[in-house]
């Protein structure tokens, strides 16, 4: 099992902060990572911890339970209310990989070497993994 | 009943030494970045200035109604300021900066941090503590000077009837019930910002130990706040039931046990005591983070 990364808000992206939340909660509930009745993170808490409204985080969920996604109950806090998809381990390898490629797109558009795109992975890995050991 | 004071004192004094210097050992080795060490300074700070600001107001607090209620009141108004430093401590907490933040994907629960043995040890006394109120307030009858709920008055037959006091009656226990139930509020209140108020940076074993830490202030406030004035009830009615002429059936054992509860009260104190001046964080259970499947 590994830790997933923690949720990022960049306040200089031009996505509003909501939105950059609700994709990563989708991605997080579509790889399965969030799976059926598992818990959110609690509104305030997650508005603290992120220095955003406590408004900006609750149209985040407003817009997952629109979805379908999460299903907020009184007193139970929100709750993941169905994977979109099944998560096989065939299709995380495949998902992993297609990330991968699009990743290197990129680095090969920057005009980045297999080092330069080695050495950045190994860069951004402990960033991104929040300085969580991994297993 | 005269032993049980003294013997009471020297056993709270001896907790305390203990406690302390065992939690000092205990304490974490804690790293901490700019951030963790401002958050730790700022709540370690206002933690302390609340008890200094509280022993203030538990001296003046001693001086103030010959009859008692004043010194009942000492340390529980004490404790309430203990919480209002927590409180203001985690209030100050500065909220994350800068344009990227990021937040673990994980739910904070009071319990996680709350210091079990003695969360236990408070509940049962804060429980116990109400249970009593509630009796002696039933049964408390005015003084010879009409003062509510001071005096407990028993017929003892058709021709002759005794009341002893100082008894805890409403004159006593409307005002500590008052000062016990705005205490656990505010309790609650600063266990809640301890959980939510922002994560200082991605090192959450440090962030946990600090609100750990807040946690086991708060419980050792709400402990000062109920063990204290509840040993104190406990011998005034203790003596109450002992000198009455006719004692109701049961007495006896009553006041075996209220004179038991005595040193348990004052040794929770001194636990409460203890823990208040070395904090060590180490007792929780970090909350666990969702695990990404492989």
């Amino acid at each position: 099992m590994t830790v997933p990364p923690p949720l990022r808000v960049d306040t200089t992206d031009p996505t509003p902060p909501y939105e950059q939340l609700r994709r990563q909660f989708v991605e997080l509930i579509g790889s399965g990572v969030l799976g059926q009745g598992d818990r959110m993170p609690p509104l305030r808490q997650l508005a603290a911890d992120l220095g955003l409204a406590v408004g900006t985080v609750a149209r985040t969920y407003r817009e997952l339970e629109t979805a379908g996604l999460v299903a907020s109950r009184r007193g139970g806090g929100t709750r993941v209310q169905a994977s979109a998809r099944p998560s096989t381990a065939a299709q995380r390898e495949r998902d992993l990989r297609e990330h991968a490629a699009t990743f290197v797109r990129q680095a090969r558009l920057l005009g980045a070497s297999d080092d330069d795109v080695r050495a950045a992975l190994a860069a951004v890995l402990p960033v991104v993994s929040g300085g969580r050991p991994t297993s | 009943m005269g032993i049980v004071v003294p013997l009471s004192f020297l056993l709270a004094v001896v907790i305390v030494s203990a406690v302390a210097s065992r939690r000092r050992s205990r304490a974490l080795p804690l790293v901490l970045t700019a951030r963790l060490t401002q958050a730790a300074r700022t709540t370690r700070r206002w933690r302390v200035a609340g008890l200094a600001a509280g022993v203030v107001v538990a001296i003046v607090s001693a001086q103030h109604d010959a009859l008692g209620r004043g010194l009942m009141l000492a340390v529980p108004l004490c404790a309430l300021c203990v919480l209002v430093g927590v409180v203001l401590g985690e209030l100050r907490v500065a909220a994350p900066q800068g344009p990227v933040r990021s937040a673990a994907l994980e739910v904070r629960r009071v319990r996680d941090y709350l210091p079990g043995r003695l969360t236990a040890a408070v509940g049962t006394a804060t429980g116990l503590l109400l249970v009593v109120l509630a009796l002696t307030t039933a049964t408390g009858s005015a003084d010879d000077l009409g003062r509510a709920g001071r005096s407990f008055d028993r017929r003892c037959s058709a021709v002759l009837s005794g009341g002893t006091g100082p008894w805890p009656g409403s004159f006593y226990s409307a005002p500590l019930a008052l000062v016990v139930i705005a205490g656990l509020l505010l309790a609650g209140f600063a266990l809640r910002r301890v959980v939510r108020r922002p994560r200082q940076g991605e090192d959450t074993t440090v962030d946990d130990a600090l609100r750990g830490q807040a946690s086991e202030a708060v419980v050792a406030a709400c402990g000062l706040l109920v063990a204290l004035p509840f040993a104190g009830v406990s011998l005034l009615t203790a003596a109450a039931l002992h000198n009455h002429v006719c004692p109701p059936a049961g007495s006896s054992f009553a006041v075996v046990v209220l004179r038991a509860l005595v040193p348990a009260l004052v040794g929770l104190a001194a636990w409460c005591v203890g823990v208040l001046v070395a904090p060590t964080g180490s007792g929780h259970r970090a909350p666990e983070p969702v695990e990404a499947p492989r």
